[in-house]
C-alpha cells in the first residue's frame, strides 16, 4: 500500500508524464517546421550521369524521402538535450530507511557545444526537480573549453568528466568521482561518473600519450549516507537511516583544514593492438575509508585515541577521506576472438602506512583479469576477476583484536576477491538492449546483481526498466553491498531526447 | 585424340581467361565502391526499417576515409551528430586486409574509450541491416570469383559475377553481383546463406559523379528473411574527395576532440 504522500507524488509524476508527452509533439512539429532537409537539394559539383541513362537505379532523388525525418545538419551552435522521468522504488520495505520511493526526479538537460579555430567550448546542464531530496537543483555536467596551445597538445579546463583505465565497473586507477548512488538506484549509465572541476592536459607524440589531470579541489565519490539506501555506522555498528542526509549538498567530513586537490597522470603506449598504460595518482581515498574521532583536530592522525576493547561506546566516531597515493598499470587488447584487460594498482595508505590504526584502510596491492567477446551477433558476455591485497596485514589483524574483539571473527581477508559477469543481449535491430551485470565477493560475502532493459521505440523516445538486488549476510554490514542488503530497487525512466 | 587434347587446352584456356577477368571485375568493383580517390569525407544517414514499420530509425554522421594503399589498407573515422543522445560520439577503424580489424568507440557522455573486438566482421554496423564488412568492404582476395554471363539491368549493362568465400564463413555461402560494365559499381548484390536462401540484398541507388569519382548516393540492404532493412543515404551538399586528410587523423586524439574542421 502507498503511503498518502506516495500517492501525491504518484499523481504528481502522471500528470508530469502527460506534460511531457505533449510537448514532444509541439517540438517536433517545430523542428520539422525549420527542417528543410538538409539532403534535398541536388548535387552541385559534378554532373549526373546516371539521372538520364538509368532513371530505375534507385528512385530518382535518394533524398526526396529524408524530410519527414527530424534529423538535421549539425550547424555551429544547436542546443540538444532530453527530458527524463526517474522513478525507482524498494522492493517491499525496507527495514533501514523508511521509504518507499528511493529516486524520483524529472530531469531536463541543455547541452550545446561551439567550435572555433581557437578552440571548442562545451556546455551541458541538467535541471533536477528531486522528490526523495525535496529539492530542485541544477547539475552541470560539463562547461569546458578545449584548446589547442602547441600542435602536440590539448588542454580542456572546467568541469568535465574523467575516466581512464580498462576495466568494467571496477575501478583500480580512474580515481575520478564516481556516483555510487545512481549506480545503486538504477540511474543512466552516464550518471555513473561525477563531473568535476580540473585541468587536463594530454600531450601526443607518436604512440605515446601523456594525460596529467589535476582537481585543484577533491573530488569524492557520492557514496550512500542514509537517506534513499542505508549506511553502516561505525558507532553502532549497524545499519542506519539518516534523512538529514537526502540534500544534495550533504558531505562525509573532510580532514579539517585540508585544502589539496589530486593530481592523476596517465602514460599510454600503443603497440600494435595492445595498448600498455602507466599510472600514478596522489590525493584522497575516494570513499570514506577513515574514522576519525568527532572532536579531533586532525593533527596526530598516527595516534588512534582509542581505548583497547571498548572503542564503540567510548568516542563518537566521524568517516573521513585519508590519504591516497596511487601507482598502477594496465593492458589492453584483442587476444583471439575478444577482448582482454590487465590492470592493477598499489594503494598506498599514506596516514597509516604501517596498517596499524585500525580507523585508517590499509594499503592494499590490487590487480584484475578480464575478457570479453560476441558470442553471437545479439550476445555479448564479459567476465573479470579481481583481488585485493592488503598489505601489513598481520598489523591489521592485532588492531582488530585489540580495539574491535567483537568483530574479530568478521573481520577483513588478507585477499579478497571479486568475481563480475556481464551478459548482454541486443535485439530487434539494437533497439532492445538487455543487461545483466553481478559483482560477487566470497570474502565480503556480499553480492550486487543489476538487470536492466532499455526499449528505443523511436527516434526521440527511449524506456527503460530494471532492478538492483543486493546480498549481504549478518555481521558483515560494512561491506560495499552487504551495507545495501535491505535497499533491493525496481526503477524505471522515460527520456525523451531532442 | 590430339583434337580432344586441343578441345580441352582451348577450354582450359578459356576458363582461365573467364576467371582472370572475374576476378578483375570484382577487384575494379571493389576499388570503385570502397577506394574512390586517395581520401574522402560524406555525411551519411543511415535509417534502419523494422519489421513492419515505415518508421525508421535513424542516424547522422560524418565518415572520414583514408586509404593506405589501393585495395589495401583503410583508415575509418565516424562521428555521429544524431540522435542527440548519442551526439559527439565517435568511432575509429583501422581495416587490415589479413587480421582483425582495429576498433575504438569513444563514449563522451562517461569520457570512456571502449575497445571493441575487429572480429566479428559479419556482425550489424550500428543495428543495421548492413555488417561492418558491407559499410568497410570485403576485400576481393576472401573469395573465389567466377563470371555467370552479362546482362542488361536497370537500363545499364552489366557483368554478372558469383563469390564464393576461400574459407567457410557462417553466414555467406555465395554472393551474386551484378557489376556495371562502365564504372564497376556494383548495382546489387544477393547474399545467399547455406540454405541456398537470400539473406541479404544490397542495391545501388542514384549514382552520381563527385569530383570525376562515380558516387552511390543511396545504398539499401534489404534482409527478406527478417523483414528489415537499412538505407545509407550521402547528403550530396557533403561529400569530398582528395581533402588531404592527415593519417594522425585517424588516432585517438580524434577520438576525443574531433578535427571538426571536416565534420561540419
Amino acid at each position: 500500500m502507498l503511503a498518502k504522500s506516495n500517492k501525491k507524488q504518484l499523481l504528481k509524476t502522471v500528470a508530469l508524464i502527460l506534460l511531457f508527452g505533449l510537448w514532444p509533439l509541439l517540438f517536433s512539429s517545430s523542428l520539422l517546421a525549420e527542417d528543410k532537409d538538409p539532403f534535398a537539394e541536388p548535387a552541385t559539383s559534378g554532373t549526373d550521369d546516371f539521372s538520364e541513362t538509368e532513371p530505375a537505379a534507385g528512385t530518382t532523388d535518394a533524398f526526396a524521402d529524408t524530410g519527414d525525418t527530424p534529423l538535421k545538419a549539425a550547424r555551429s551552435l544547436e542546443w540538444t538535450g532530453f527530458l527524463e522521468i526517474e522513478q525507482g522504488s524498494h522492493i517491499g520495505k525496507s527495514s533501514v530507511v523508511d521509504k518507499q520511493w528511493v529516486l524520483s526526479n524529472r530531469r531536463f538537460r541543455l547541452a550545446t557545444q561551439s567550435n572555433t579555430d581557437m578552440g571548442s567550448v562545451f556546455l551541458k546542464a541538467d535541471f533536477i526537480e528531486d522528490s526523495v531530496a525535496r529539492e530542485s537543483r541544477v547539475d552541470l555536467r560539463e562547461a569546458r573549453v578545449v584548446v589547442t596551445p602547441i600542435q602536440q597538445m590539448d588542454l580542456s579546463i572546467g568541469k568535465q568528466v574523467n575516466t581512464w583505465g580498462v576495466a568494467d565497473m571496477l575501478f583500480i586507477n580512474d580515481l575520478f568521482p564516481k556516483n555510487w548512488i545512481s549506480n545503486f538506484l538504477g540511474r543512466d549509465m552516464e550518471s555513473m561518473k561525477d563531473a568535476a572541476n580540473s585541468f587536463r592536459l594530454t600531450g601526443y607524440l607518436g604512440n605515446l600519450v601523456l594525460d596529467v589531470v589535476y582537481h585543484p579541489e577533491f573530488a569524492p565519490d557520492t557514496t550512500p549516507t542514509g537517506c534513499r539506501l542505508s549506511v553502516y555506522n561505525p558507532n553502532s555498528q549497524t545499519l542506519v537511516a539518516n534523512s538529514s542526509s537526502c540534500g544534495s549538498s550533504y558531505r562525509y567530513v573532510n580532514q579539517p583544514g585540508e585544502t589539496n586537490g589530486e593530481t592523476a597522470v596517465r602514460l599510454k603506449f600503443q603497440l600494435g593492438s595492445y595498448e600498455l598504460a602507466a599510472y600514478t595518482y596522489s590525493g584522497y581515498f575516494k570513499n570514506p575509508k577513515g574514522l576519525q574521532r568527532a572532536n579531533n583536530s586532525g593533527s596526530g592522525t598516527g595516534e588512534t585515541g582509542l581505548v583497547a576493547g571498548q572503542t564503540a561506546g567510548y568516542t563518537t566516531l566521524m568517516a573521513y577521506y585519508p590519504k591516497l597515493q596511487v601507482q598502477g598499470a594496465s593492458l589492453e587488447g584483442q587476444l583471439g576472438p575478444g577482448i582482454m584487460t590487465f590492470e592493477t594498482g598499489l594503494y598506498q595508505s599514506l596516514e597509516d602506512k604501517d596498517g596499524e590504526n585500525p580507523l585508517i584502510e590499509n594499503g592494499k596491492w590490487k590487480y584484475l583479469l578480464g575478457y570479453r567477446m560476441d558470442l553471437t551477433a545479439h550476445l555479448g558476455v564479459g567476465a573479470q576477476w579481481y583481488q585485493e591485497q592488503m598489505l601489513q596485514y598481520d598489523a591489521y589483524e592485532k588492531a582488530v583484536g585489540t580495539y574491535f574483539p567483537q568483530t574479530y571473527e568478521y573481520r577483513r581477508k588478507e585477499r579478497q576477491n571479486t568475481y563480475t559477469l556481464r551478459l548482454t543481449v541486443k535485439a530487434q535491430q539494437e533497439t532492445l538492449w538487455i543487461n545483466l551485470f553481478r559483482y560477487q565477493r566470497p570474502e565480503d560475502r556480499d553480492a550486487f546483481t543489476k538487470l536492466d532493459i532499455t526499449k528505443r521505440l523511436n527516434d526521440s523516445l527511449e524506456m527503460v526498466v530494471g532492478t538492483n538486488v543486493f546480498e549481504g549476510e549478518d555481521h558483515y554490514e560494512d561491506r560495499e553491498f552487504g551495507m545495501l542488503k535491505n535497499d533491493d530497487n525496481l526503477f524505471a525512466r522515460v527520456k525523451y531526447n531532442f | 585424340m590430339k583434337s580432344l587434347i586441343v578441345a580441352l587446352f582451348a577450354v582450359l584456356v578459356s576458363f582461365t581467361a573467364f576467371a582472370e577477368s572475374a576476378d578483375d571485375v570484382v577487384r575494379k568493383a571493389n576499388l570503385a565502391a570502397y577506394y574512390p580517390g586517395d581520401d574522402g569525407s560524406a555525411q551519411l544517414l543511415m535509417k534502419v526499417y523494422r519489421k513492419g514499420s515505415e518508421k525508421p530509425i535513424s542516424k547522422l554522421f560524418y565518415m572520414l576515409r583514408k586509404d593506405l594503399a589501393e585495395g589495401g589498407e583503410q583508415l575509418f573515422f565516424t562521428y555521429f551528430v544524431r540522435p542527440s543522445d548519442i551526439k559527439r560520439t565517435t568511432f575509429l577503424v583501422k581495416k587490415y586486409i589479413d587480421a582483425d580489424d582495429f576498433r575504438r568507440l569513444y563514449i563522451p557522455a562517461s569520457d570512456k574509450i571502449l575497445a571493441i573486438a575487429g572480429s566479428r566482421k559479419q556482425d550489424p554496423f550500428m543495428g543495421s541491416d548492413f555488417s561492418y564488412e558491407d559499410v568497410s568492404g570485403r576485400h576481393f582476395s576472401k573469395d573465389n570469383h567466377s563470371m555467370e554471363g552479362e546482362e542488361t539491368y536497370n537500363n545499364r549493362a552489366v557483368f554478372i559475377t558469383e563469390s564464393v568465400p576461400k574459407v567457410r564463413e557462417d553466414k555467406i555461402a555465395r554472393m551474386k553481383a551484378w557489376i556495371d560494365k562502365e564504372t564497376y559499381i556494383p548495382l546489387k548484390v544477393e547474399f545467399y546463406n547455406h540454405d541456398n536462401q537470400v539473406y541479404k540484398v544490397y542495391e545501388s541507388g542514384s549514382i552520381q559523379t563527385v569530383s570525376g569519382f562515380p558516387t552511390i548516393m543511396k545504398r539499401t540492404m534489404t534482409s527478406p528473411l527478417e523483414g528489415t532493412r537499412t538505407e545509407i543515404l550521402v547528403n550530396p551538399k557533403k561529400v569530398q574527395y582528395n581533402i588531404g586528410l592527415d593519417e594522425e587523423l585517424f588516432s585517438e586524439r580524434s577520438l576525443k576532440n574531433p578535427p571538426m574542421k571536416y565534420l561540419n
